[in-house]
């Protein structure tokens, strides 16, 4: 009598296309693969895509590091600033609340809980990334061709093209630090570069 | 109420007296450095006037840790001396706002010499005086407890009718020697505590009518409560005094502080400071700040609770440190709810 065959988890399917060695730099790619897994399946983003390429290689520690950019569902981070301006705006018109926001591009920097950082390996991700993350660079990670066509809506001018949001480009760069624990949730926490006042939800 | 004191008192130890209730201080330009007293390892400032100078002008808050002398037994409501933190008084020593003067040292050195001998003669004239001042008013009060004891024997005599007056002379006589003993003591004052205030405010309310039987020496002998007095009137400048206790987040500290903002204490947040946008008493902090060194391995897990800690209570987390350029470099970390 032969065990029961247990099929593979999505996840371990997703990541089995990598290599099977356990050297840092393939642990990094899985690292970086299941963080992106758990973006698209988990919270939906869109356009994910991998970036390797020599601006973002950290050159100090080797391997490299990849870095994960896409789009969130919907607007994810909006400065305290930025959201007594849209909501003068709003009173202004005569509306309630706040309004759709356009989307941006986020960049993830993708982490293990028990990993140890420093200041200077913080600073070389930053100093290594652009405020917003280039539209076509890096490799997409899941076809998405048939998502896009749904999630057109209010994402036009943020979709194509530079952003022209000032708030996007005139703030201090920031990052997404996804954090993956054992137990193979993984808890994003917004950094900024700088000193950033937080939001009053 | 003033107190009127008849030593001359050198100002920089003392608690600043209100000349006038309107007098508070509010534009007080002093004489740069100040005094920041340095007692027992803390920096303590004893001067309320030159404690809310820097708090205007410097954006130095400190923290109270004197009890207040109506209310005793509270802790939730302090005053002088402030204390301010180590990493506040290097900055202070480095804008040249401050210097630091150890008390214990200053006062012993101070002690030590010999020069100024006009000072000394003075401390001990003042001293003499104040002792003739305790016996005067002792006289006075055995006088006036002698008359009125004789008055009311005066007044059972009369209502008695007879007695034999000599004998009661006797027990009389001997209730008034009971404290005639002239053994030199530590004065003390029939209902209040030794302190020189009370004996200085006696003598300014008390006639000047005592009964001094030896002019040139006193049977009270006063243990002076201080020794201001015998201290120069400024306090001795050490040349730019580097702290030696200050910690290593202090590039974060003086980052953060040019930059504006008002930091107090942050162990009641697990944090190194809290970092608020304007003065403490009106805004909420915004930034709860650990400094770092540049290569020190951070536990994500920390960072992880800094982040979770900060979100929850409005405020960011604010870690930083200087890196070998020399700038200061902070990541402001906030959770994302996704």
């Amino acid at each position: 009598m032969g065990a029961p065959s247990i099929a593979p988890s999505a996840l371990q399917s997703f990541l089995g296309s990598t290599g099977s060695d356990s050297s840092q730099e393939t642990q990094l790619l899985q690292l970086a693969l299941q963080i992106a897994h758990n973006l698209r399946y988990q919270h939906n983003w869109d356009d994910i895509r991998i970036h390797y390429d020599s601006t973002t290689r950290i050159k100090s520690q080797p391997p490299i590091r990849p870095l994960i950019s896409g789009f969130p569902p919907q607007r994810l981070y909006v400065h305290p600033d930025e959201q007594i301006e849209v909501l003068q705006k709003q009173k202004d018109e005569g509306k309630a609340g706040m309004p759709d926001l356009p989307r941006e591009r986020e960049w993830v920097l993708p982490s293990h809980l028990r990993e140890k950082w420093s200041l200077r390996r913080f600073g070389e991700v930053f100093n290594a990334i652009s405020t917003v993350p280039p539209q076509e660079d890096g490799e997409a990670l899941f076809d998405d061709s048939k998502r896009a066509a749904h999630t057109k809506e209010g994402g036009d001018d943020s979709m194509e093209g530079a952003p022209t949001n000032k708030w996007r480009i005139s703030q201090p760069k920031r990052l997404l630090l996804a954090t993956l624990d054992d137990d193979s949730t993984v808890v994003y926490y917004i950094v900024h570069d700088g000193i950033v006042k937080p939001r009053q939800n | 109420m003033s107190l009127k004191f008849d030593l001359d008192l050198p100002r920089w130890t003392t608690p600043a007296a209100m000349e006038s209730p309107r007098d508070l201080g509010f534009d007080l330009q002093p004489d740069l450095p100040v005094p920041i007293s340095q007692v027992g390892g803390r920096y303590l400032l004893f001067d309320i006037k030159i404690a809310t100078y820097l708090r205007r002008e410097h954006r130095i808050c400190g923290t109270q840790t004197g009890t207040l002398p109506l209310a005793p037994s509270q802790n939730l409501f302090l005053g002088v001396p402030i204390e301010i933190m180590p990493e506040e008084a290097q900055l202070l020593v480095e804008k040249g706002v401050g210097f630091i003067f150890d008390e214990a040292r200053a006062h012993d050195e101070a002690m030590l010499q010999s020069s100024d001998k006009a000072r000394r003669a003075d401390y001990l004239a003042s001293i003499h005086k104040q002792s003739k001042q305790v016996e005067q008013v002792r006289i006075e009060e055995k006088e006036q407890s002698r008359k009125r004891a004789l008055r009311k024997r005066a007044a059972k005599l009369s209502a008695a009718g007879t007695s034999t007056p000599s004998r009661q002379d006797k027990p009389v006589a001997d209730l008034l020697d009971f404290d005639d003993d002239g053994a030199p003591s530590t004065v003390v004052p029939t209902e209040s505590s030794s302190t020189l205030d009370e004996t200085a405010s006696l003598q300014s309310e008390s006639t000047t009518k005592g009964r001094v039987s030896n002019p040139t020496s006193s049977n009270y002998h006063v243990t002076p409560a201080t020794s201001q007095s015998l201290l120069p009137p400024s306090p001795p400048q050490t040349p730019k005094s580097v702290i030696r206790d200050v910690p290593a987040s202090y590039p974060m500290y003086k980052h953060l502080h040019e930059n504006g903002f008002f930091m107090t204490p942050g162990l009641r947040f697990g944090c190194q400071y809290t970092v608020y946008p304007g003065d403490p008493l009106r805004f909420h902090s915004h930034f709860l700040a650990v400094g770092v060194e540049w290569d020190e391995p951070i536990e994500l897990m920390d960072v992880v609770g800094g982040g979770r800690l900060g979100t929850g209570v409005k405020k960011g987390f604010l870690l930083g440190g200087a890196s070998p350029a020399g700038d200061v470099r902070t990541f402001s970390i906030e959770w994302a709810a996704m």
